[in-house]
């Protein structure tokens, strides 16, 4: 993880040649860094570094401002850089106020060797990795978890305008059935043939008989002269069913 | 350092040989909260605790100089037992160098020397546990994202199919709208040509195929509709309808006026138009009932395949015109069956059927003169030719061959071999005239007289004869154009071999194979034999007052290590066939039965051979599984000295199994049962009594007598005396020949055989031959399991449906809570650009505090989050455990079903006995029960025997009946 990530170590102290030397550790061991010789040119920096610091360290007694103080600023800035105080024996008050106040995550002891230095330093940058891991990780979760809100909320959306849309097709086809029932339907004929016989006075028990008679007859002579066209004869008698 | 900090959960495993430095570092740890420190005082107690822990240990810290197992090479082992835990090494040099060695190898994350600084010490594990947090969160945020990526994959795969499902039915819908709008349009065009009417002659021949038949049809509905209409008009006006509606054509038809006439004539007009829908429909059924006989001449093809309703009307027109167009442009021998199989109308293998009943057609024609012949001469009774037009017909619905009747009569030897060639040959059906079916193929067809094709019944042979007149020929084509013709298609013999046979054959009897298909073989059931007594009726011997001695072994079976104990038959498989017309013939599955070993025995790698790995008693249980067992004595009783006893093998007790002591084993021998509860796999062998006792047994029951005894068993039982008070459900066959049943109920499904029922003080008995008792209680002790498992089956899912909805709610609560947040940054942002333009600095500080209110908010929105995140990575988890617990029970369900079935189908394997044969004596008011007819007695019996039969009557399918046996 630390290999991937593009580390910077900020480093604050008013004495120019300890700088040096912080410097050259980093160097050492492959870690870009910044150099600053106070606690407000370094917060200046951070306010207009455009990333944040993976870790930063500072020595405790300064002049324009102690560490433990500059720390507690930077932190505000910079929550997640992981935050180193250089002290000496004489610091121990300052030191178990910045603990209490959680302003730093170690105190490195005057004077130091440099390899458990750079060790500490590189397990410093490893657990900014991971926060920055987590909070990449966090944003994502979250992102994810709109989309799929929306995407939900669409699905539910666009399955109601679906079923809206199925419903007036559904309505359309009923429509259209009911029409076409209507249209195969034979009109009436009956009401009309009865309106005829209305209009010639046949509606009489006594004429209708003899209509019945004749009509049938009729029928059966045109089916006759249609058989004997074809070549055949109807029976003369056809019973009925 | 402040105290009130609560890190009891997070445990810190410490390890140091100097007890004061453990002791102060529980001091220390307490001053940050951490109470739950656990110790060891060397590297190998501290490996067995991470071995043993339930709880994850955060923080692992070790001593580097111990005795024995050195700190870091401790810390080493520790990765693999708790990878997650963080690692601190303490020495008690400076020499960084090794330190940083040691660092390196064991994924050491902190070392700290001694002396140490405890502030510097709490430091550095709270950023251990820090560190800790951040890596379970990141594992956390692992999964919650993954889950979510796999939610989001499947939603966009839902949606796409929603998407597809959506545009398929609104295509599919619309499609409809178009079709039903272009009907609109159809409609209302006929409609309108409708209102024109073109005269009855134009609209009939319009509807239907000008013949005699259908004009009669149509005339029939036309004047139906005649009826209807003046019914309804009559019916209007109250007016009394006479005619008969059979009206007939030759009517009387009083003089009338032109204008009556014109009324008649728009009268039918509306009447045939209204009628043409239903005129469609003539002529295109095929005509129903038409059967061979129907037929005085021969029909034509088309007109058999139409009558058969292999075609329809319209297809049988196309056809016909096809054909006749054909015709007109070349006189070539195209035959109308060509033309349907042309058209895909007829399929081949109908086609053969149509021809096949096309020749008995014809047949039947010709036998029917034949038979008037033979009657008129007095050759054969007219109950001869019957039964040879029956068998005939017969013969030709099983085999499709129309064989002559003459060669029928011949075979039932009726008439003579000489009579039938007479009467052939006085009909000219000796083969010199052609059939008038089939002009095609230059011998005729199998039909004639000329090749006898004949197929066997099973359709996996064909064969042909071939008359003198053709012997010595080498043309093949016509045999194989009638083998064609006749549809078939499989195993047909080499041109070579078929004519050899024309050119060899001098025979007109002998048969020659011309294709021969595949026939199915039946395949046969596994079969298991076994090699030792598998039901030992009677294990001991009787004494005479009924006791039973098992001592002496009997007939128990024994076997010895390595003998073989059963061999499995193993089924052979059915193969399907394929008959001449290339069909699959199927036959049906056949059982196969497994062999499974239990306790004691090896079954062979093929699985067909069980033998025995130890010396003992062999026995086969309920589900088929052979085991060997051993034997484990108790001697004297089963009691507080012995307490329950559940052994997975056989047991004897020489005394007694006494009041509430269990006994759950394979085989158990005892002497006596007083009160015990028995659970068995195997026999039941008591050499006296068993009393007040509950039984349960998958094997066979001995005892001397039953008292006030619940008992469930498998197999058959036999009690020497008395039967008391007691229920019994036995899916074997009770024998009791020697004792008497009193005020008990007793159900046996494979019969009884006993001496009496009944005294003239006791209670009544209930006696159940053939009855399901047993197989019921069996099957209700799953069902009962089954429903428990069920019941927690149902909670589950409805807690998991729960849990899921109790996700969503939660996933609804995040992107609430993400909006919110947005909506706050976007204010930040406004805010910071107004920062730059504002001018004063209170306004300028009023803007700063409001930023930093609100960055609190969405910081606290955020922890907010993540509180929601873990809650729903639990649900989502709990959710998951449910998943498992339902397929776990599911499958669990399925096996008990399983189970269930394999026993009841074993069970119920063989066939109910309900038979009860009594050699003494049946009381008054003793209950005989069947299957399911019952019958009281209502007076005192002597020697009987009930059998229950099938009775006539349907509302009780069964009877009982008594037989009195003479003794």
């Amino acid at each position: 993880m630390a290999e991937k990530f593009d580390h910077t170590v900020l480093i604050v102290d008013d004495e120019e040649s300890i700088g040096r030397a912080l410097g050259r550790l980093m160097k050492s061991i492959d870690v870009k860094y910044v150099y600053m010789d106070s606690g407000p040119a370094a917060l200046e920096w951070i306010k207009k570094a455009e990333k944040p610091f993976s870790l930063i360290l500072s020595d405790q007694r300064m002049p324009q401002m102690d560490g433990s103080v500059f720390l507690e600023k930077a932190k505000e800035l910079t929550p997640f850089s992981i935050r180193f105080l250089i002290t000496g024996y004489a610091d121990v008050d300052a030191v178990t106020d910045a603990v209490n106040k959680g302003s730093i995550h170690r105190y490195i002891n005057k004077p130091w060797d440099n390899k458990v230095l750079a060790e500490t330093v590189k397990a410093g940058l490893e657990q900014h990795a991971l926060i920055m891991e987590n909070n990449r990780l966090f944003a994502l979760a979250k992102e994810q978890n709109t989309k799929l809100y929306t995407l939900n909320t669409d699905l539910k959306k666009s399955a109601a305008v679906h079923q809206k849309a199925i419903i007036q097709k559904d309505k359309q086809i009923r429509e259209l059935n009911a029409l076409l029932e209507k249209g195969f339907e034979n009109r009436n004929y009956i009401n009309e043939m009865e309106a005829l016989l209305k209009e010639t006075r046949m509606l009489e028990e006594e004429k209708l008989n003899s209509l019945y008679v004749a009509i049938i007859a009729e029928l059966y002579e045109q089916f006759q002269d249609i058989a004997t066209r074809n070549g055949f004869e109807m029976p003369e008698n056809i019973p009925g069913d | 350092m402040s105290v009130n900090e609560d890190n009891s959960e997070y445990g810190i495993l410490v390890v140091d040989d100097d007890e004061p430095i453990v002791k102060n570092m529980r001091r220390v740890l307490h001053r940050k909260g951490f109470t739950k420190m656990v110790s060891a005082l060397n590297g190998e107690q501290g490996i067995k605790l991470l071995e043993t822990t339930q709880s994850p240990f955060f923080l692992i810290m070790s001593d580097q100089r111990m005795p024995g197992m050195s700190g870091s090479e401790f810390l080493e082992k520790s990765i693999l037992l708790s990878p997650e835990s963080r690692r601190m090494l303490i020495t008690g040099f400076s020499n960084f160098d090794a330190i940083i060695d040691a660092v390196n190898k064991g994924e050491i994350h902190q070392y700290i020397s001694k002396p140490w600084d405890n502030d510097d010490l709490l430091l550095r594990i709270v950023g251990e546990l820090e560190i800790y947090k951040s890596f379970q969160e990141r594992k956390r945020l692992y999964n919650i994202t993954k889950r979510q990526n796999a939610k989001l994959f499947d939603l966009a795969a839902t949606q796409k199919k929603e998407l597809q499902k959506f545009a398929d039915a609104l295509k599919e819908k619309k499609d409809k709208v178009e079709n039903l709008t272009q009907a609109l349009k159809d409609a209302k065009e006929q409609a309108e040509f409708k209102e024109v009417f073109l005269g009855l002659d134009e609209l009939l021949s319009r509807t239907i195929t000008m013949n005699k038949p259908n004009l009669i049809a149509a005339f029939k509905i036309a004047r139906k509709e005649v009826n209807a209409m003046m019914e309804t008009i009559y019916d209007r006006h109250k007016f009394s309808f006479q005619m008969d509606g059979t009206a007939s054509a030759n009517m009387e038809v009083d003089d009338l006026d032109d204008a009556v006439f014109d009324i008649i004539d728009q009268i039918i007009e509306n009447v045939v138009i209204s009628v043409e829908p239903n005129l469609f429909g003539i002529g295109s059924e095929p005509v129903a009932g038409i059967v061979i006989d129907d037929y005085t001449q021969v029909p034509g093809f088309d007109e058999l395949a139409f009558n058969d309703g292999f075609l329809t009307k319209g297809e049988r027109e196309k056809a016909l015109e096809e054909l006749e167009a054909k015709e007109t442009e070349t006189a070539t021998g195209l035959t109308i069956d060509k033309v349907l199989i042309k058209n895909e109308f007829l399929r081949r293998q109908d086609l053969s059927r149509i021809f096949a009943k096309l020749a008995m057609i014809e047949t039947r024609l010709l036998d029917r003169e034949l038979a008037k012949m033979i009657i008129d001469r007095e050759l054969a009774s007219k109950k001869d030719v019957d039964r040879a037009f029956k068998k005939q017909l017969n013969n030709f619905e099983d085999s499709g061959v129309a064989a002559l009747m003459a060669d029928i009569l011949v075979e039932s030897e009726v008439i003579t071999r000489e009579v039938r060639d007479e009467l052939m040959a006085a009909q000219d059906r000796t083969g010199k005239k052609k059939s008038t079916i089939d002009e095609s193929s230059q011998f005729s067809s199998e039909f004639g007289a000329f090749v006898d094709l004949q197929i066997s019944e099973d359709r996996v042979q064909a064969w042909i004869r071939i008359p003198k007149s053709v012997h010595g020929t080498t043309d093949i084509e016509p045999i194989k154009a009638l083998m064609k013709k006749r549809g078939i298609s499989y195993g047909i013999v080499s041109d070579t071999e078929i004519r050899r046979f024309l050119k060899d054959c001098t025979d007109p009897h002998e048969k020659f194979v011309v294709a021969q298909g595949i026939a199915p073989s039946v395949g046969k059931p596994a079969r298991i034999i076994y090699h030792f007594k598998t039901e030992s009726e009677q294990a001991g011997v009787i004494n005479e007052d009924g006791s039973i001695d098992f001592t002496s072994r009997g007939e128990s079976p024994f076997v010895k290590k390595g003998q073989l104990l059963a061999e499995k038959i193993p089924m052979q498989h059915p193969k399907s066939g394929t008959d001449i017309f290339g069909e699959t013939l199927l036959v049906g599955d056949v059982d196969d039965v497994p062999l499974e070993g239990g306790e004691g025995v090896e079954l062979s790698e093929d699985g067909l051979n069980i033998t025995a790995l130890i010396t003992g008693q062999p026995s086969v249980d309920i589900k088929g599984v052979v085991s060997v067992l051993e034997s484990f004595t108790v001697k004297g009783d089963v009691d507080f000295k012995t307490g329950n006893i559940n052994f997975n093998g056989n047991v004897i007790v020489t005394g007694t199994v006494k009041e509430g002591f269990m006994v759950e084993c394979e085989e158990l021998t005892a002497n006596e049962i007083n009160g015990g509860i028995i659970k068995i796999r195997g026999d039941l062998k008591v050499s006296n009594g068993i009393v007040n006792s509950k039984v349960q047994t998958e094997g066979s029951v001995q005892a001397k007598f039953l008292n006030k005894t619940i008992l469930y068993g498998y197999g058959n039982m036999m009690i020497t005396r008395e039967i008391m008070e007691s229920h019994i459900a036995i899916s074997g066959a009770l024998n009791n020949e020697a004792g008497r049943i009193t005020a008990s109920q007793v159900a046996a499904r494979k019969g009884m055989s006993l001496k009496q029922v009944g005294t003239e003080k006791a209670d009544y008995s209930t006696i159940k031959a053939g009855a399901d008792d047993h197989i019921r209680w069996v099957a209700k002790k799953f069902d009962v399991q089954i429903d428990e498992k069920q019941k927690e089956l149902d909670l589950t899912i409805a807690r998991k449906l729960d849990y899921d909805e109790e996700y969503n709610t939660l996933h609804v609560d995040i992107a609430n809570q993400t909006f919110a947040q947005e909506k706050i940054t976007k204010k930040m942002d406004f805010l910071e650009n107004r920062i730059g333009e504002v001018k004063t600095p209170e306004e300028k500080a009023t803007i700063a505090k409001e930023l930093k209110e609100l960055e609190a908010t969405v910081q606290k929105s955020d922890e907010r989050i993540k509180a929601i995140f873990e809650e729903q990575d639990m649900v989502q988890q709990n959710s998951n455990a449910c998943e498992q617990k339902i397929e776990m029970l599911n499958d669990e369900i399925k096996e008990i079903r399983k189970e269930k079935d394999k026993i009841i189908n074993r069970l119920e394997k063989d066939d109910p006995v309900p038979e009860v044969k009594i050699t003494k004596k049946a009381y008054t008011g003793t209950r005989i029960t069947g299957t399911t007819a019952t019958m009281i007695l209502k007076q005192d019996l002597g020697a009987s025997k009930f059998t229950e039969i099938d009775s006539d009557n349907p509302d009780s399918p069964k009877q009982l009946i008594h037989q009195t046996l003479n003794l």
